[in-house]
């Protein structure tokens, strides 16, 4: 997938006009998007109840993870093709799942921008997405494997590491 | 018949089998920064919530910064998600789990606990159960006898949103060391193979004001009745064959129409539906007519089981209690062996998807009696969905899907073997 476009032209689907809003990221570049699909977020959807002139104001996130972020929202309140066959529901479950696929194809920065950045905008769709990404990351790993993963420092003095094994083991063996 | 109902509980958050892309692109940690400890808790919780336990259970001995994160996350277990074969070995790992956990729990599902030999575990869990606030709860025992009681423990479980119990003896509910069962939050409640004494479902419905989706299976030993209370009910769904009666009370009627949208799958023989409060109570039965007393006109959906030709009369006057049905399912039931002479050449004649018009032309006095009826009494919308089902051999029903009040017909099932995909089949050959 493409990334979204940091447009400033009025949105338009299939013809016809849609109302926008003005989304300001926290190194000030300015996002044009629909309203149905800024309205994923809670946050936006608030603030845009609240009302205000020259944009939404974002000051916790940066135009990198903005724009992805907008590229989500983008594709899940997208609007349903005009004449659906039988099957165009299931294609179009098949097809976000495929963009949520690439989508989480970042390195580990991103995905944590993207985690911070949908809990702040409550995105829930996309906050689930990117935990249940680091969740699958985790999954069947050993710790030794994770921390190498992640970049976790093992602080625990060797008399600690010898109590926790224990005691996981005491749950597990 | 018997019910084979589907265990799976397919809405719990756990992560997808298949090894994530970003995993299997080998995307690490590109400048040794550790940004995933450096998240804010609530969504460490998050992540390790969503984990197997086991896998969840390890994450405490990454570093000191994830040592609590486990125990202090909303606790989700799936018990038969542990790698260990049902038995002492799982229920122990259970118990070690339940036992170190802070809570909240928020998702609890148990299929371990199996013999007496574990009620010392039995009586442990519930209490803890009770003290964590569990929210959703489904408590199954993986054998289908009823030899176990649950501990009264179960009926403190203020918090739970849902509940889906298997194959227990229910406890007493009517001496409580602290007063009747409450259950302010209970949303959703499945119940079946359970041994419940008369009047424990009525006190457990009466405690539940919030809630809205209700199945039962209740051969064991079913109640004398049902009382359906409560302007949030939205789906009703009932299965057994031993007598029940299902009361349908529209209390206060002041208040308008309740929101029951689903009602099933009421077999006539053994279901009987009464409307009306305590004081006066109408029974359906042949030649009733449906004051408005005894109309839901909130069920869009219903499914019933009939013998065409035994107990046709009375359809008509259980169907002009739901006068603005949508989508009618009938199973045809068979009671004794002559009708079973008829039963082919009666599908022959018929074909099992039509609207309702269609069926006029059906040769058999019954079906137009009952069709006649339908038409007659300007009953339902001209669009209503008839849908017939030969007598089946075996109901496959999946509660989940019968609640998920977003599909449109929770008794028409699209995949496989499921109920009524024969009709579902031929509905689309015939378009």
């Amino acid at each position: 997938m493409a990334a979204a476009d940091s447009c400033d032209g009025i949105s338009t689907s299939g013809g016809g006009w849609e109302k926008t809003v003005t989304l300001v990221s926290s190194d000030d570049a300015r996002f044009e998007v629909r309203e149905a699909a800024a309205s994923l977020s809670q946050t936006v959807r608030r603030m845009i109840r609240a009302g205000g002139d020259g944009g939404i104001p974002l000051p916790k996130v940066d135009a990198r993870t903005l724009s992805t972020v907008l590229e989500y929202c983008n594709k899940h309140a997208a609007v349903p093709a005009p004449a659906p066959e039988s099957s165009s529901a299931e294609a179009a479950a098949v097809d976000l799942e495929w963009f949520d696929k690439e989508l989480m194809h970042v390195d580990l920065a991103t995905l944590c921008s993207l985690i911070r950045a949908a809990d702040y905008l409550e995105v829930a769709g996309l906050l689930d997405l990117t935990c249940k990404t680091v969740a699958d990351m985790i999954k069947s790993k050993t710790a030794e494997e994770i921390r190498q993963m992640f970049g976790i420092q093992n602080d625990f003095t060797p008399e600690e590491e010898e109590q926790l094994s224990r005691e996981n083991a005491g749950v597990f063996e | 018949m018997d019910a084979v109902f589907n265990l799976s509980c397919s809405t719990r958050p756990t992560v997808t089998s298949t090894s994530t892309l970003a995993a299997a692109a080998g995307v690490g940690y590109d400048d040794g920064k550790d940004r995933i400890s450096a998240l804010p808790e609530d969504l460490l919780y998050d992540v390790v919530s969503r984990l197997p336990i086991r896998d969840a259970v390890h994450t405490t001995t990454l570093s000191n910064r994830w040592r609590d994160i486990w125990s202090s996350a909303p606790l989700v277990l799936f018990d038969q998600d542990i790698d260990i074969d049902p038995g002492p070995k799982r229920v122990s790992v259970v118990d070690s789990v339940l036992v170190s956990h802070r809570g909240p729990f928020r998702s609890v599902d148990l299929f371990s606990c199996d013999s007496k030999d574990h009620e010392p575990e039995l009586a442990r869990w519930t209490r803890i159960l009770a003290e964590r606030g569990v929210q959703d709860l489904v408590f199954i025992r993986p054998r289908v006898t009823v030899d176990m009681a649950l501990p009264a423990a179960i009926l403190r479980c203020d918090k739970l949103c849902r509940l889906h119990l298997g194959f227990w003896e229910f406890p007493d509910t009517t001496n409580l060391s602290n007063g009747v069962p409450n259950f302010p939050k209970l949303r959703e409640l499945k119940v079946f193979g359970i041994l419940m004494a008369d009047g424990d479902l009525d006190r457990m419905l009466s405690s539940s004001p919030a809630l809205e989706k209700l199945a039962l299976d209740m051969s064991h030993r079913p109640p004398k009745h049902v009382r359906l209370l409560g302007q949030n009910l939205k789906c009703v769904i009932s299965y057994g064959t031993i007598a029940v009666e299902v009361a349908v009370v529209e209390a206060p009627i002041v208040q308008g129409a309740p929101a029951l949208k689903v009602l099933g799958y009421s077999d006539t023989r053994v279901h009987q539906l009464r409307f009306g409060d305590n004081d006066k109570v109408n029974k359906v039965q042949a030649g009733t007519n449906a004051s408005p007393m005894c109309r839901v006109s909130s069920v869009k959906i219903l499914a019933i089981k009939v013998n065409f030709f035994a107990e046709v009369q009375m359809l008509p006057s259980l169907l002009r209690c739901f006068p603005r049905i949508e989508v009618l399912h009938i199973e045809s039931a068979v009671s004794d062996e002559s009708d079973e002479d008829h039963i082919p050449e009666f599908y022959e004649e018929l074909s099992p998807v039509e609207c309702v018009q269609l069926y006029m032309k059906a040769r058999w006095h019954s079906i137009k009696v009952l069709l006649g009826h339908l038409l007659d009494q300007e009953w339902a919308s001209e669009a209503c969905t008839v849908l017939l089902l030969r007598p089946a051999a075996k109901l496959v029903c999946s509660f989940d899907r019968a609640f998920d009040l977003s599909i449109e017909d929770p008794f028409l099932l699209n995949d496989g073997e499921e109920l009524f995909s024969d009709i579902r089949r031929r509905q689309q050959d015939a378009n």
